[in-house]
């Protein structure tokens, strides 16, 4: 699967439809990507992939690259490609 | 700004140390403090570090632990958010499987649920606007009152006695809880403010028990949700309460939470019951938890001065 899927997440929670992700990208990028925001994305994510992330695992997702290993790591294929 | 920030250090040391916890650890929670902040201002940042010194001064793990716990809760009661804009209603437990799953929990209750609550006091913006609401229009009249002795029914983590007995220094209270872990999480926080001589805690359950002295001064903070049945609780509270006294009762309307059975859908629903059980209403506040992005519903709080 490839990072379509997240990337349509990205832009349904932060309300922008040009919003282009990628591996490096923070909450610093992003407008509205707020701690409230945040926990929306996770939520979201965790719906459409049907996973429930720990607390410790949210904790490691600094940027869009670590969330995305976090969901390859509950069995997800999910690539850059 | 690096001055400014060395300022903020100095003045507020837990606060700054605890902020650095979060976003250490939670990246994304980098904006919480500032947003508080810029929303309340100074007597939010002085009464937060406030409690942060006398709760975890010097206890750097237990702080740690508390940040780690708020955490966990505000994702667990943002996730049951989402599910209730789709069910629009609670999980289906009976008070004794959510007392089982939460009040008796040890584990729950002393890692997630009391640090968690009461840190949401000061993080959730509904929450401190109650607080706010609490102390200019119900404390304020127990520093006028001849008679200040109080009674707290379901004391959860003790933040409200906690208020009262520091906002007058001469008030005499009494806890009431079902959990002898809120107990124990409200003793410990009553004497980090070295308030225990004025206060005590008991095992009780006020409807099947009901205390036979009356109280001039009332509080019982969103208790209501977590029963299945409200009004015989509310007419428990009503007895409790002298002739002439006041009251400050609070409910949770659709805000669902893991040990939260009964649905208030709105403040009506809640005024309907505090009547019911011959309760005067003299003001109260509505405030939600964050604006709606459409019509669904958001978690809001209702606090209520009766008389």
């Amino acid at each position: 699967m490839s990072k379509e899927k997240v990337q349509s997440i990205f832009r349904e929670v932060f309300e922008n439809d040009g919003l282009e992700i990628f591996p490096e990208m923070t909450a610093r990028d992003v407008v509205k990507w707020d701690s409230f925001n945040h926990i929306n994305l996770i939520i979201s994510l965790e719906e459409a992939f049907q996973v429930r992330f720990t607390t410790e695992e949210i904790s490691k997702m600094a940027n869009v690259g670590d969330l995305v290993k976090v969901l390859q790591a509950h069995g997800k294929d999910v690539s850059w490609q | 700004m690096k001055a400014e920030r060395t300022n903020i250090s100095e003045r507020y040391p837990l606060l700054d140390q605890f902020e650095s916890y979060l976003v250490q650890k939670y990246p994304y929670m980098r904006t919480l403090i500032a947003r508080n902040y810029e929303t309340f201002g100074d007597k939010w940042r002085g009464d937060l570090e406030n409690l942060l010194e006398r709760m975890f001064g010097n206890r750097d793990d237990a702080l740690r632990l508390a940040v780690d716990g708020y955490v966990t809760f505000a994702l667990d009661a943002l996730r049951l958010q989402k599910r209730f804009e789709k069910e629009r209603r609670y999980f289906n437990k009976s008070y004794e499987e959510a007392a089982a799953a939460v009040y008796h929990n040890e584990t729950y209750m002393t890692s997630l649920y009391l640090p968690g609550i009461l840190l949401s006091h000061f993080l959730w913006p509904h929450h401190y606007r109650q607080k706010e609401f609490c102390e200019i229009s119900f404390i304020r009249d127990i520093q006028r009152s001849k008679d200040r002795t109080f009674f707290d029914v379901g004391i959860g983590t003790g933040f409200y006695s906690r208020l009262v007995l520091e906002k007058v220094p001469d008030a005499v209270g009494q806890g009431f809880d079902i959990s002898k872990h809120s107990k124990q999480y409200t003793e410990m926080q009553v004497r980090s403010f070295g308030f225990q001589s004025r206060y005590r805690v008991t095992l009780r359950d006020v409807v099947k028990d009901t205390p036979k002295e009356q109280t001039p001064f009332l509080m019982s903070v969103e208790v209501l949700e977590h029963l299945e049945d409200p009004l015989s609780f509310l007419r428990a509270l009503r007895r409790m309460l002298k002739p002439g006294g006041k009251a400050f009762i609070t409910a949770a309307i659709t805000a669902p939470n893991e040990d939260h059975i009964y649905l208030y859908n709105n403040s009506e629903e809640v005024l309907e019951q505090l009547r019911k059980a011959d309760f005067k209403l003299e003001q109260c506040l509505v405030a939600a938890g964050y604006p709606p992005k459409n019509d669904e519903p958001v978690p809001l709080i209702g606090a209520y001065i009766v008389t």
